[in-house]
């Protein structure tokens, strides 16, 4: 495939040394001037490095170490490196010195360029701009590298998780004896001297016999007890201890981890690398560690031409991720065809020249991606890995294998190719035939083309004629057309004068015969001014009457009006004496109210005033009554005492009174009165001196009353005083009123005589109407007065009109013979107008003609017949060259087929050295590479394959984020396929959390605590899946594995998804028939659930000296119903169900690896099982596989309440678990224990609904396998 | 035989958990098939190679791609050796690709092939592992008497791909060391078979342990192949397939 490649401009830049730059230089060369001469121009990577002192910015020259040739040779291919700082006037080189070869020259954030160092001091070069800009636009490498630094630091975690269990040091120990097992996979030590801390720690390390350099293999398990270590043969120790050659030549055995130890350092330096900016794609480092991961949007989307046949998700997943710039991640729930899509994505790479690396975690997953890849001669796979890890599938495609597989491929196609080769001969004659066919045809076609030249030639020549009689026919139409315009004018305005007289004769006339003549006109008029007249007296007489009614009224109105005035005046005279004679103040006030006198201010003071005083009179009349009783009685006892001595007691007592006197109540006054009384009538022998102090007793009291009395007095005055004055104020307010109703009298009379005029002059008008109007008037009015109106205006009309007759009479005549003249003028003016537009329309249809011929030469001439011609004529010459061709291709069919026999045999002979020869070719040009995570960063393959055009990674939920940094440093554009909702990556038997929480648990670290509690909560690829856009991003969500009967029991899990997980399969019970019929299984079951009873020995039981766990009764019915299985296959043989020799495939997979080995057992040793295609397995090593059948052995069972389900509670394993059978799933285990038993709610609610759906389907069974 | 019964027993008694229940000794028939064959000499040329310049001698081809479509060769393989081959200075093109006077020779010396003496050779076939055991049929002199034949013994003729004999006799081939295996050098190849037949059929005596490892509660089978002298996993697995259950019940007190 082409590339446009931009040609490298060179920058040419001054450069000035500093002493100490020079310095380093002369270590190489005479001088700066001869160094920098050794290349006309250099490759050079800059850095943009942190320059702390100047605004000033420093940069890093990296010398290419590879592409400058003159250089590499000079410093045996070591890196020369040049610190500058950027001036206006050059590069300022401040150090130079040189590294080692191993020193990376290219990184992502240095900009490769070529430049020309002008060292010459006296020389103006500068720096070129473009060198400036470009310069800035770099981002400075060590803030780069912090940022990752300090982000990748969170991933610490997972590499202490594998560091746990790595010692540094080799171990060595001695060996008595060791034992082969029965097939030769695995030899068991007996050993000594391993510390107890030790015997954990050797799982998993590789061992070999001290001394040898073959290793043997590595630990699978560490019995401290026993004193044993049980070791898994590498293939070739186990060939040589079948010959009985493997003989160990010392007693000691070296464990080493440095299979671990390099992952590790592997890991690390993934880290490191991401760091130094050495990933291929420069943008790695943000969408890991962004919160929102910074992506580039996809340019454009990309339209594809599919080889696979896809689904619509699959289609968006395969476009998304060609389309994608750096990252484009996909989900793939189990069965959904991501290696469908993992394989179109491949071969579309591959048709597009690029190079894809496909990536995993495992081994497993590797080969299953590759052998699904289509076999296709653009693709080139290849396995990179360790030989003997690599599974089945993957084999083929190592590459010592590869030419065989490619030699298989060639051959397939090459004898596809000879069993039709003597049809190509046919093919070929058919093929000439139809070639001079079509040249026959495009010869003919030239002919009729040369014909239309010659027309086109003659066409031209008219053309110009008929051009010419256009042109004067227009000239001649100029002058006819303005004859025309003028006619025109002067016949409408004819005609316009012509309808003006016309009107005013007919209007004239139609006045006249309405009349008859002017006098009876005149006539007319006369009458109705009679008329009118009459009508107007009618409405004058009508009007006075009205008026008079009016004046009358009032005049009577007034009449009365003085009467009442009258009245009230006199009555008013009257009443000043009425005032004189009122004695209390009510009948003052009776009397206002009565002649309507309104209280004055002074009037109201006055009342007010005498109101107040009355009030505080209160009591006068009593004291007034006491005084006189006590004058009376003092007026008698002085009577009886006598003058002088009354006198001389009156006398003392005015003394006395004179320092103050007693106060009494009237009451009292009365009592002591009575009391003087009753002693005189009970006194019969009175002497006098008794009456002395009486009289005392009563002057003293008349002192008292007199004082009391003669206030009050005083207040009766003044209320009389006032009540006098408010008479005489009443009084003065009558007299005003009757001055001011005197004034008005004049008015009232004055009033009364100009109506009774007015009523006298209206009857004397009304008599001189009446006699005008005679009868008597029936009409209203307004009706009147409306007839009038209407007279009015006619007659008024009637006048203009008679005035017009009067004037136009006279003129008649002559307006009639204006008028004929007129009519003659317009007939000739239109006359000679009609003439002249004969003779326009004739020159226009001459015109029209001719055109219409211009236009018909035009199309003539607008052919291209030359390019028609010269096109034929070049086709012709295409046609006889491919004929040509053909001829040549038939002379040379029976050579090529006897080349591609010779092929053939050739192919089929391929030695060892042709094979070879082939594999160079093969691996030089594959295309798609596959290997694991961390094989990827194994030096060899760093060496072979720096970079992939694209990376794809399956299986990514399974992998670290640090194991899957490594593949994704390689990758320009990287794309990601998983399922967070199947298992995440498992460390040894358990899930990463698992492992994480076991730490956790026994750390005393809070640091570390934390740190590995993050881990916990970050899943690298559900982060990105969740956090990416819509464009970046897939769910594929049709499954084609499972029966839809068992896709059911995963649904869930995917529920809160953009798309529900659906069936793809059109239908299930037809390409899901698993065709058996037996006693636990019958033709139309897809989902069984055998329940285990709650009693030995279904219980759950766990081995002495380890973890797990195992279920015996489980077994049992496992074993029954594997044989019911084989029975039920060989039966469906029988009957022709099946094919012959179908080997059901049979996966029994297990929660626990105790179970798993018990089964391995069972079917190995005590079960002959012929017509099942056997695979056991824990769930978590299934992840990935699918068998027809599927058996779960559930385990766990135990008889206490809240019983810990352990492995069983994770859904996702649960998912991996239901989702790996095609077309029967037959769970094994409690529904009990897992529904109601088990400890925590969530996974009791999982297990529930899932005997939901097995209810659903009648697939709930006991432990015999009976209907529940 | 006794004596080998007896020393491999002291091995297999080595691993204290193998108690062997039973052992027997039987023969499976070895057929000594007899290959006559013409070797040819030529100069080692790959065969890529070869059909490049051939088709390049024979045929009139314009572009890699008429190259690619005759052979049925990735594109890119053949622009990649036509380069090389214009480099060597072996093919020139002008209309057609054409072999220069050094290519033609070089082809030449690669095509010609020099047909060397009939050879003959023997090689001992196993019709019970469909291949061609190595090992030294004298050895089997030495044993005093033969026992029972292997009751699953397989006569069947001879099943293999030509290529497998070509290796096998290649492999066996006395002449080999004599000549040198650089590039560019001549050598001796087999690529074809005259005739074969079989000259004779021998029994190979094999002893068979019955194991039983208590602890794991695991029954297997351990054949001694006395020709090829080491344990035998193909015979091993088909005694496994075929009998496993049968000793189970055979030997059901034992394991008790």
């Amino acid at each position: 495939m082409a590339q446009v490649v931009a040609k490298p401009t060179v920058m040419r830049t001054n450069l000035i040394l500093t002493n100490k730059a020079r310095e380093g230089i002369l270590a190489w060369a005479k001088d700066e001037h001869a160094f920098f001469h050794l290349q006309k121009s250099f490759v050079v990577h800059i850095e943009h490095v942190q320059n702390t002192s100047h605004d000033e910015m420093a940069v890093t020259l990296y010398f290419d170490n590879v592409e400058n040739n003159a250089l590499a040779e000079k410093l045996d291919e070591q890196v020369a490196v040049m610190n500058c700082v950027v001036k206006y006037e050059g590069l300022l080189a401040t150090n130079f010195r040189v590294l080692s070869k191993r020193v990376p020259v290219h990184t992502n954030r240095r900009f490769k360029t070529k430049m020309q160092f002008a060292t010459n001091a006296s020389n103006t070069v500068g720096l070129p701009l473009e060198l400036h800009s470009k310069i800035r636009e770099l981002p400075i490498a060590e803030e780069r590298s912090k940022y990752v630094q300090k982000r990748i630091s969170s991933w610490e975690g997972y590499l202490k998780i594998q560091e746990r269990d790595a010692t540094i040091d080799d171990m060595t120990v001695s060996f008595s004896h060791y034992e082969v097992n029965e097939d030769f996979s695995r030899i068991t030590f007996k050993i000594n001297g391993l510390k107890e801390n030790e015997w954990k720690k050797i799982v998993g390390l590789s061992a070999k016999v001290q001394g040898s350099k073959d290793e043997l293999g590595s630990v699978l398990k560490a019995h401290s007890s026993k004193k044993t270590v049980e070791i898994d043969l590498r293939p070739f120790i186990q060939e040589q201890v079948r010959k009985d050659r493997w003989h160990p030549k010392t007693r000691e055995l070296v464990f080493s981890n440095f299979a671990t130890l390099s992952q590790i350092r592997r890991l690390r330096k993934g880290f490191s690398d991401l760091e130094k900016g050495l990933a291929a794609n420069a943008n790695l480092e943000k969408i890991l560690f962004e919160e929102r991961p910074r992506i580039q949007q996809p340019k454009k989307r990309v339209e594809l031409q599919f080889d696979n046949r896809l689904n619509e998700f699959q289609r968006e997943a395969v476009i998304g991720a060609l389309s994608a710039e750096d990252l484009y991640v996909i989900q793939g729930p189990p069965g959904t065809g991501k290696t469908t899509v993992i394989s179109e994505i491949c071969q579309q790479n591959a048709k597009a020249g690029l190079k894809t690396l496909v990536a995993s975690q495992s081994n497993l997953a590797v080969d299953n991606a590759l052998s699904r890849l289509l076999a296709n001669k653009d693709i080139r796979i290849l396995r990179y890995g360790r030989t003997e890890s690599i599974e089945e599938e993957g084999k083929k495609f190592i590459e010592e294998n590869v030419a065989l597989y490619w030699r298989e491929q060639t051959l397939h196609d090459l004898e596809a190719e000879l069993a039709i080769h003597r049809d190509r001969t046919a093919e070929l004659d058919l093929a000439i035939d139809q070639k001079e066919k079509e040249l026959q045809g495009l010869q003919q076609q030239l002919a009729v083309l040369e014909e239309k030249i010659a027309e086109q030639e003659q066409a031209e020549k008219d053309y110009v004629i008929v051009e010419e009689d256009i042109k004067n026919l227009k000239k001649s139409l100029g002058p006819l057309r303005k004859e025309q315009r003028l006619l025109e004018e002067k016949a409408s305005e004819l005609t316009a004068k012509k309808i003006i007289e016309e009107k005013q004769i007919q209007q004239f006339e139609e006045l006249l015969s309405k009349y008859g003549s002017l006098e009876k006109l005149e006539e007319t008029v006369q009458e109705k001014q009679t008329e009118v007249v009459k009508l107007r007296q009618q409405v004058s007489y009508l009007l006075s009457k009205g008026e008079l009614e009016k004046a009358e009224l009032a005049l009577k109105n007034a009449r009365t009006a003085y009467q009442e005035w009258l009245e009230n005046h006199r009555k008013l005279q009257a009443s000043n004496e009425a005032i004189e004679e009122c004695k209390k103040i009510q009948d003052l006030n009776v009397f206002m109210e009565e002649h309507h006198i309104q209280a004055n201010t002074k009037i109201e003071w006055q009342r007010n005033s005498f109101e107040r005083i009355k009030a505080q009179m209160f009591g006068y009349n009593d004291w007034k009554e006491v005084r006189n009783r006590l004058n009376g009685a003092i007026g008698y006892l002085e009577g009886q005492i006598g003058v002088s001595e009354s006198q001389r007691i009156l006398q003392k007592v005015e003394i006395e009174t004179k320092n103050g006197y007693s106060s009494y109540s009237i009451r009292e006054i009365d009592s002591a009165i009575d009391h003087f009384k009753r002693f005189l009538l009970e006194t019969p022998d009175l002497y006098i001196n008794q009456l002395y102090v009486y009289l005392e007793r009563l002057y003293n009291r008349r002192f008292f009353v007199e004082e009391q009395f003669g206030m009050l007095e005083n207040q009766r005055q003044e209320i009389m005083r006032l009540f006098q004055m408010m008479k005489q104020e009443v009084k003065s307010q009558v007299s005003y009123i009757l001055n001011t109703s005197k004034q008005h009298e004049s008015g009232l009379l004055n009033v009364g005589n100009r109506w009774s005029a007015e009523v006298e002059q209206l009857k004397k008008k009304i008599d001189k109407l009446s006699e005008a109007v005679q009868e008597e008037l029936t009409e209203a009015l307004p009706d009147i007065q409306h007839q009038l109106n209407i007279q009015e205006k006619e007659l008024e009309q009637l006048t203009i009109q008679m005035q017009s007759v009067a004037t136009t009479l006279p003129k008649l005549k002559q307006i009639q013979d204006t008028f004929e003249t007129l009519l003659k003028e317009e007939e000739d003016a239109l006359e000679n107008l009609a003439q002249t537009e004969v003779k326009v329309k004739e020159i226009n249809t001459k015109g029209l003609l001719q055109e219409k011929k211009l236009k018909e030469l035009e199309q003539i001439l607008q052919q291209d017949l030359a390019r028609q011609k010269q096109y034929t004529e070049e086709t012709i010459k295409g046609v006889e060259n491919i004929i040509e061709k053909l001829h040549h291709d038939k002379q040379q069919l029976p050579i090529k087929q006897k080349l591609q026999q010779q092929w053939h045999q050739l192919l089929l002979n391929a030695s060892e050295h042709d094979l070879d020869e082939i594999r160079k070719l093969y691996v030089n040009h594959a295309n798609v590479i596959g290997t694991t995570c961390v094989a990827s960063a194994r030096k060899e393959f760093m060496d072979n394959y720096p970079t992939f055009d694209v990376v794809i990674i399956d299986e990514v939920s399974k992998a670290t984020p640090p194991e899957l940094l490594l593949p994704m440093l390689k990758g320009k554009k990287i794309i990601l396929v998983g399922d967070h909702h199947q298992l995440p990556p498992l460390i040894g038997d358990d899930t990463l959390e698992e492992t994480l929480k076991a730490i956790i648990d026994e750390s005393d670290d809070l640091q570390e605590i934390n740190e590995l509690k993050k881990l916990l909560k970050e899943s690298l690829f559900e982060r990105l899946f969740k956090n990416l856009p819509k464009s970046n991003k897939q769910m594929l969500a049709i499954q084609y594995r499972m029966h839809e009967n068992i896709m059911k029991t995963i649904a869930p899990f995917y529920e809160n998804e953009d798309s529900h997980l659906q069936c793809g399969l059109e239908n299930s019970d037809q390409v899901r028939d698993h065709h058996l019929e037996g006693h636990y299984v019958k033709r139309d079951d897809h989902l069984i659930w055998l329940d285990m009873p709650s009693r030995k020995p279904y219980f759950e039981e766990q081995m002495k000296n380890g973890k797990s766990r195992f279920n015996p009764g489980e077994l049992d019915t496992i074993r029954h119903t594997l044989l019911d299985l084989n029975q039920a296959t060989e039966m469906a043989i029988t009957s022709g169900n099946l094919p012959k020799g179908t080997k059901k495939s049979v996966g029994v997979i297990s929660f626990y690896g105790e179970q798993v080995k018990k089964i391995d057992h069972l079917i190995q040793q005590e079960l002959k099982l012929d017509h099942l295609q056997l695979r056991t397995g824990t769930v978590d090593r299934f992840q990935g596989m699918e068998m027809d059948v599927i058996i779960v052995s559930m385990v766990r069972n135990t008889d206490h309440k809240g019983g810990d389900i352990g492995f069983a509670n994770d859904y996702r394993r649960l998912n991996v678990a239901l989702s790996r059978a095609r077309e029967l799933l037959i769970l094994v285990g409690s529904v009990e224990m897992f529904t109601k038993r088990a400890k925590k709610k969530e996974s009791r609610a999982m297990y529930s609904h899932l005997l939901e759906v097995v209810k659903s389907q009648n697939g709930l069974r006991d432990e015999e396998g009976k209907a529940k | 035989m006794n004596a080998l019964e007896n020393k491999l027993t002291k091995k297999i008694k080595q691993d204290p958990k193998a108690n062997i229940l039973a052992t027997f000794s039987w023969c499976f028939p070895i057929q000594t098939i007899e290959f006559k064959y013409k070797p040819v000499k030529r100069l080692t040329m790959d065969i890529l190679m070869k059909m490049v310049l051939l088709s390049c001698k024979q045929a009139e081809i314009a572009e890699p791609k008429e190259l690619s479509d005759l052979l049925l060769v990735e594109e890119l393989f053949i622009r990649d050796l036509l380069q090389n081959l214009q480099n060597k200075g072996l093919v020139e093109k002008e209309a057609y690709f054409r072999l220069t006077a050094r290519g033609e020779k070089q082809l030449e010396n690669g095509i010609f092939e020099e047909e060397q003496e009939e050879e003959t050779q023997e090689l001992l076939y196993s019709a019970n592992h469909k291949d061609f055991l190595t090992g030294n049929m004298e050895d089997l002199d030495d044993l005093d008497e033969l026992p029972e034949p292997f009751p699953y013994a397989s006569e069947e003729p001879m099943d293999v791909e030509d290529e497998v004999i070509f290796n096998a006799l290649q492999e066996n081939r006395p002449a080999l060391k004599n000549e040198e295996k650089d590039q560019d050098a001549v050598q001796t190849f087999i690529t074809s078979i005259t005739s074969n037949k079989i000259i004779q059929i021998n029994d190979v005596p094999c002893v068979q342990f019955i194991l039983y490892n208590k602890e794991k509660d695991l029954l297997y089978t351990r054949v001694w192949n006395t020709l090829t002298g080491h344990w035998d996993e193909t015979l091993e697995k088909l005694l496994t397939e075929k009998e496993l259950l049968k000793w189970r019940e055979d030997y059901l007190e034992q394991i008790k």
